[in-house]
């Protein structure tokens, strides 16, 4: 007998070896349009990646080149615009008096221009010596073209006064406490005392602007045919002398007087690039510190999390076998996020999206199945006469089938074999303390985290045995609190850091009869931040 | 052909010649397990192209040098226990009804010799649907009942019982083929 079974199942095994088939067309076709679909999706998903890649790195492109880019042009149209001022004066101007004037205007005007740049470029910290340099050697070749025209123009008048001005020179380096103006004094002590240097700044201006007045005395000099009132000119010179001292510590060649006047912005910016006191910088700097107490920054982010269910079943879990059924569930998360610095505390809020869930593979052959073995007749046997002394009951109990089994299983055998989404948009609220270590900072943090349920946000879950599977709505808000411990590494105006979390919900996600359920989640987002102004 | 590294990495870069190759040498194999499960040929394509998007997807997961069709056959035999529960009441195939036995008669040995393999498969597929999966799993597949019981969570008995319902079933089929080829 055992050899006949042998034979027909080797028969069938065999046959099945034998068999040979050729590819339908249909199956080609059939393959074909399925592995197109296949490599559409890997596309998909390639392009996915990439657009993921290149969003951080195209923000940190944009942030590290944007403001250099504003700075290199502000300068440029700042030079243009004194190019083309100079030029215009320079191809008009047929005296030396409206010369003057014109640069001196031009030169205030550059002063004011400048000194408001000059603040914004004394707060750049990347401003680069080379850049300062061109923009000083622009500007001192327009005033080589001004003193050429001047030349030119032979002002012998002004040649008088460049003697009057050495022999005041001579006389003021020999008497200099008695002759010293009080806006020199002034700059004597703005000198000793950095913190009034934005005042002498502003004392400068006025300087230039006594030059302005000066130059209509000037005219009276030249009107007058050279015959200088010695008090006029040393009104004048003094002027100059100021305007000189004031804007550089360096003014000695013959034409000092129009280089003080026409370089205005260009000794300014001699000074802030390389003979400003260095006090003075970090002056700036500790005001500025002292200013911004509280530092603002805004964060983006992205990264990746993993959910686990923390299920709490209001029975017995193995007449609900759910935890049994699911696994935990990767998702991703991206936000923004605002940080104010306080000291070393560190306060933020913001905005995230992300999903909760999980896995669920609910399959009716893992539900709960009766079994009878067997099926048996139970009868009752008692004696023919009944007789209550003598009463007896015997119970017996005949098997109808004894070699086979009968079997009833469930009929709602309906899978479930899909993950149970949830998806949020949250309020991360943290608090944290920031510990710097050079470039470096390690900020944990605690917080709470207001969630709000996006669109309908329904899980199938295998709640009770033999009556399907129903489904729950999570509830509208959760609260869930966080641990993080942000690493982060500074750069000039922004930081990049990696910041991994355990993340916890403190009240349901879904609530019901049967189950409370909540999710634990930890994860890690990376993300880049930047300095508010 | 041999399922080499280098066919691996242009399967996965999604060569679609070598990607056809591929289909064309697993085919036999897919198709011969599809054809003992299925009886029409759309449903056996069914099998066979998802079977084989599988392998495409998976082939990462194959190692080179190993036994290609052993590892196509188990992925082709978990596509069709699958497909099988997926229907919703497929328990309730496996019920044993009195109705379906049939007569126990001998079949001499050289009466297989004079049968091909396609009457093998036309026999198959008279089979009802769960008394096939079962036989194919334990005669062809080489599964032992209890693997069979734990893979469709039925019970050892039930798995007799349509064991040798089958083979009673097949061996009538086979002397009625024999009678028929005799006239």
């Amino acid at each position: 007998m055992k050899e006949e079974k042998d034979h027909i199942d080797d028969f069938f095994k065999e046959s099945s070896e034998q068999s040979s088939f050729e590819v339908p067309d249909s199956f080609l076709d059939d393959i074909n349009s399925k592995l197109d679909v296949l490599s559409q999706k890997k596309k998909r998903r390639g392009g996915f990646f990439w657009l993921w890649t290149l969003i951080p790195i195209g923000l940190i492109m944009m942030y590290v080149l944007w403001p250099e880019d504003i700075e290199i042009n502000k300068t440029k149209s700042i030079v243009s615009l004194e190019n083309q001022e100079t030029n215009a004066e320079g191809a008009s101007m047929d005296s030396m008096d409206v010369q003057k004037f014109e640069s001196n205007l031009i030169s205030d005007s550059l002063t004011e221009e400048n000194i408001t740049q000059e603040k914004s470029l004394n707060y750049s910290e990347n401003r680069s010596a080379e850049e300062l340099k061109s923009l000083k050697n622009m500007l001192q070749a327009d005033a080589k073209k001004v003193d050429e025209l001047a030349d030119e123009n032979n002002p012998l008048w002004l040649k008088e006064e460049i003697k009057q001005q050495e022999v005041f020179n001579s006389s003021n380096s020999n008497n200099e406490s008695e002759i010293v103006p009080p806006e020199v004094e002034e700059m004597a002590i703005a000198d000793s005392n950095p913190e009034k240097n934005i005042e002498t700044r502003n004392s400068n201006i006025n300087a230039t602007e006594n030059a302005e007045v000066e130059g209509s005395e000037m005219n009276a000099v030249k009107d007058n045919n050279k015959n200088e009132n010695p008090k006029i000119i040393y009104t004048l010179d003094t002027n100059l002398l100021e305007s000189s001292i004031i804007h550089s510590d360096t003014s000695e060649s013959a034409s000092v007087q129009i280089d003080s006047l026409t370089d205005t912005e260009d000794q300014d910016s001699i000074l802030n690039a390389e003979e400003v006191d260095p006090s003075e910088t970090m002056l700036a700097g500790g005001n500025r510190e002292k200013d911004d107490k509280i530092n603002h920054e805004i964060q983006l982010y992205g990264g990746m999390l993993n959910l686990s269910s923390n299920l709490i079943l209001s029975n017995d879990s193995s007449t609900f076998p759910m935890n049994t059924m699911e696994s935990n569930l990767w998702s991703a998360s991206f936000g923004v996020v605002y940080r104010a610095k306080i000291k070393q505390f560190d306060l933020g809020a913001g905005l995230s999206w992300m999903k909760t869930g999980e896995k669920a593979n609910y399959g009716t052959n893992n539900l709960e199945m009766a079994e009878v073995d067997s099926l048996i007749f139970i009868g009752w046997q008692t004696d023919s006469v009944f007789n209550q002394n003598t009463e007896t009951w015997s119970i017996d109990s005949i098997p109808l089938y004894d070699s086979t089994t009968v079997t009833t299983y469930t009929n709602d055998s309906i899978f479930y074999n899909a993950a149970n989404k949830y998806t949020w948009i949250s309020i991360p609220l943290r608090f944290g303390y920031r510990f710097d270590i050079n470039k470096f900072s390690i900020i944990p943090r605690v917080g709470i985290d207001l969630s709000f349920a996006m669109g309908s946000n329904t899980g199938t879950y295998a709640e009770i045995i033999n009556e399907g599977l129903t489904q729950n709505s999570s509830s509208r808000f959760i609260l869930s609190y966080a641990l993080q411990l942000e690493v982060r590494r500074s750069f000039d105006r922004w930081h990049v850091f990696v910041n991994p979390y355990f993340r916890s919900n403190v009240t349901p996600v879904i609530s019901s009869a049967i189950q409370t359920r909540r999710y634990n989640s930890w994860g890690i987002n990376a993300g880049i931040g930047f300095k508010l102004k | 052909m041999e399922v080499t590294e280098d066919i691996i990495r242009e399967v996965e870069k999604g060569n679609r010649k070598i990607t056809l190759d591929l289909y064309h040498y697993s085919f036999n194999v897919l198709m011969s397990s599809a054809a003992r499960y299925k009886n029409h040929k759309e449903d056996q394509m069914e099998i066979v192209n998802n079977v084989f998007v599988k392998i495409v997807k998976n082939i990462k997961t194959y190692r080179p040098g190993t036994a290609y069709f052993s590892w196509i056959k188990t992925i082709v035999k978990r596509e069709l226990i699958d497909d099988f529960r997926k229907n919703k009441k497929y328990k309730e195939l496996f019920k044993i009804r009195d109705s379906d036995s049939v007569q126990e008669s001998v079949v001499e040995p050289e009466v297989y010799e004079s049968m091909d393999s396609e009457s093998a498969f036309q026999m198959l597929n008279v089979l009802p649907p769960a008394t096939k999966l079962v036989f194919n799993l334990y005669a062809i597949e080489g599964y032992k009942s209890k693997e069979i019981v734990e893979e469709l969570n039925i019970s050892y008995e039930t798995v007799k019982w349509h064991i040798k319902q089958a083979r009673k079933k097949l061996k009538s089929l086979i002397i009625e083929n024999k009678i028929s080829l005799k006239q």
